[in-house]
């Protein structure tokens, strides 16, 4: 009994001797498995921050192609998302071999998908196409990321995966007229006659519709850039009753000459992805782009020297498009073009009783040959010039420039600039197809533009100056009309003419609206 | 004397448990301790990521004209990194690498940059372990094809 009793305590303390080290035995397997766990979960991070990376990546590349965008051919954008890729950090061999499809959809999310693709692959994705083209892309990659702790847990490979869709919109600017110099104090400025008597007339300019002035500037003057003295009255669509402008009133608040909403930028802000640059993008039919160059891209043809311009007298009516050498005048009458692209090589004058008139959308571009060969300059009637009758104190209407005169109702407007009246003033409030001035951007700081004379004159269509001064100068109490949106690197108006600037939302040019959309 | 007896006794167990658990658990507080370091690493590279990211995306659309300065640029960085990215002037001692860079990448003819060229955010700080007495790096890039003009060109190279 004795010795079973022994036998049983020497069992149990065998067993206890053996239950040594158990702790370790049963908290080692517990913290190899903690330690699994923390390496799936560092390795996770850094799946994650793969994905963030690749995310940067398609994003990048996604914002630089839709730059290359509206277009039916896309290949300059696939071009710029491979190049954005790279620069980015993508391998060559994933961004050189990039898949591409073109989609009329607007939602191209799925296709990054379909069909799957594999580590290693890129693929372009164009879509939301419209009449002028494609007008979304989304870039998408896939590719394997490390894998550092997850093979203790039995884990090989991993892929990660990344798409970024950029989109493009257009939407109208709201400016009437904008001056654009950065650096320049009074870029857009109104010097009227001084005050008083004399038979001096108030220089008064009035927009219409919902336009607004824009300068922008980020120098000392940043506010001296819209200014008006003497008799000048520049006021926006203020309030009915608020002011009356047609009397130079002064303003109820702020400056007493500037009233309504005038808009400056010595700094700008984007909110939610989108954009608008201190140079828009405008785009206004027929005329893609003017700040691209115009003359790569094919849309109008290129400027030669000047020893190698034909002479082109007399001036077919109507006028085809393409290029003209000499200073084109209308000789006493109308101007007429048939739309499309017209290169005025040495420059474009109007005089008393002219106009130019197109019957469909065109564009004009002035430039000056001789000095882009480096042959030369242009004489000072080498730029667009109108001059509305030069005696003294004449009235009536002078110059037009016209684009066509479609409306409710009117198939062919009747439009006689030589003897504007009452048939073709009814003409006016109706919709005007475009009509695009636009001079060269290399042609210097000077005059480009000049509008004078004591007659009046009326454009309807969109002037674009960007490197250069319009000035506007009335010497009589005549009523301009510029149914336009002028942009120019400086804008002067000066002398005793008023001005009806009416703003159109569906003439203005469009401003390019970028973002990320998913 | 009889104490001592007690505790030196062979089939004395009692605080084994305690006594291997004290062993292992500095390991599993350093294990802890590094995952916890870890993440706040992982963290802080992706904060900057993002914050490399939205300034390049800030400066391809806001700086055309030479309207933003490199100065202004980096305070957006810094804000929206949390504060992560510090860009002191240059001229202060042992700075962080933290550069802004607009690079000519050939659009347009004027030698300048213009619509099209790339501005290059790059940020590589050192970061801090918080338990242990290691620095390690943090690092991103981002280049982004402008959508204004900025002028003239500033740096080279790329990401």
């Amino acid at each position: 009994m004795l010795s079973d009793r022994c036998f049983v305590r020497g069992l149990l303390l065998g067993t206890h001797r053996d239950e040594r080290g158990q702790i370790v035995f049963t908290f080692f397997p517990l913290l190899i498995g903690f330690f699994i766990i923390g390496a799936l979960a560092w390795d996770a991070g850094v799946w994650y921050f793969d994905h963030r990376t690749a995310q940067n990546q398609v994003d990048a590349a996604s914002l630089a192609a839709v730059q290359e965008l509206p277009s039916d051919d896309t290949t300059d954008a696939e071009t710029a998302a491979k190049d954005w890729l790279k620069r980015n950090g993508v391998a060559d061999s994933a961004a050189d071999a990039i898949q591409v499809q073109h989609h009329d959809e607007v939602d191209i999310t799925s296709y990054c998908t379909q069909p799957e693709l594999q580590p290693g692959e890129a693929r372009v994705v164009f879509g939301a196409k419209a009449d002028d083209g494609y007008h979304r892309v989304r870039v998408c990659l896939r590719r394997e990321s490390l894998v550092l702790f997850s093979g203790l847990a039995g884990i090989t490979n991993a892929i990660v995966s990344a798409g970024g869709t950029a989109n493009l919109t257009e939407q109208p600017v709201r400016y009437a007229l904008m001056a654009m110099d950065p650096t320049a104090c009074q870029t857009l400025s109104l010097s009227g006659s001084p005050g008083g008597g004399g038979g001096s007339q108030p220089l008064i300019v009035k927009i219409g519709g919902d336009g607004s002035t824009y300068t922008h500037s980020t120098g000392s003057c940043a506010n001296g850039t819209l200014s008006a003295s003497g008799q000048a009255h520049l006021c926006t669509n203020v309030p009915e009753g608020a002011v009356d402008c047609s009397t130079a009133e002064p303003c109820p608040s702020g400056d007493p000459n500037l009233c309504g909403v005038h808009e400056h930028r010595s700094s700008w802000r984007a909110t939610g992805g989108s954009s608008i640059t201190p140079t828009p993008n405008f785009r206004s039919s027929p005329m893609p782009d003017p700040f691209k160059n115009i003359f790569d891209e094919g849309i109008l043809p290129p400027p030669e020297s000047s020893q190698s311009c034909a002479p082109q007298s007399p001036l077919p009516n109507p006028l085809p498009p393409g290029k003209y050498c000499d200073p084109v005048s209308p000789d006493g009458d109308e101007l007429h073009l048939s739309g499309g692209n017209y290169v005025f090589m040495r420059g474009l004058s109007l005089q008393n009783n002219e106009s130019i008139i197109t019957d469909a959308p065109a564009l004009i571009y002035i430039t000056c040959a001789a000095a882009l060969a480096g042959t030369g300059s242009c004489s000072s009637s080498a730029n667009f010039s109108v001059q509305s009758d030069g005696g003294s104190n004449a009235d009536g209407i002078s110059v037009c420039i016209h684009g066509k005169i479609t409306g409710p109702g009117t198939s062919d407007c009747p439009f006689d600039s030589d003897a504007l009246d009452a048939e073709d003033v009814s003409c006016l409030p109706l919709e005007l197809e475009c009509l695009a001035i636009v001079i060269d951007p290399n042609w210097g700081d000077g005059n480009c533009i000049s509008l004078s004379g004591q007659g009046s004159f009326q454009i309807f269509g969109n002037i674009y100056a960007i490197s250069c001064v319009v000035s506007m100068s009335g010497g009589a109490a005549q009523t301009n009309q510029l149914n336009t949106t002028l942009v120019a690197n400086e804008i002067d108006f000066s002398g005793q003419s008023n001005y009806d600037v009416l703003w159109n939302a569906s003439t203005a040019p469009k401003e390019l609206i970028i973002a990320l959309v998913e | 004397m009889r104490l001592l007896r007690r505790l030196l006794r062979k089939d004395r167990e009692d605080g084994q448990a305690t006594f291997e658990f004290a062993l292992l658990i500095p390991l599993f507080i350093l294990a802890v301790l590094l995952v916890v370091d870890g993440g706040i690493w992982m963290y802080k590279f992706v904060t900057v990521s993002n914050a490399v990211r939205d300034t390049a995306r800030y400066a391809s659309v806001n700086c055309g004209g030479n309207t933003c300065d490199i100065g202004a640029l980096e305070t957006r960085l810094e804000q929206s990194s949390s504060g992560f990215v510090t860009c002191p002037p240059p001229t202060a001692p042992d700075p962080p690498d933290c550069q802004i860079r607009w690079i000519d990448r050939g659009a347009g003819d004027s030698g300048d940059v213009d619509k099209g060229d790339s501005v290059i955010i790059y940020v590589n700080q050192k970061h801090d372990l918080l338990f242990f007495p290691v620095s390690v790096g943090v690092a991103s890039c981002a280049e982004m094809r402008l959508e204004a003009a900025n002028g003239e060109s500033v740096g080279s190279g790329g990401c």
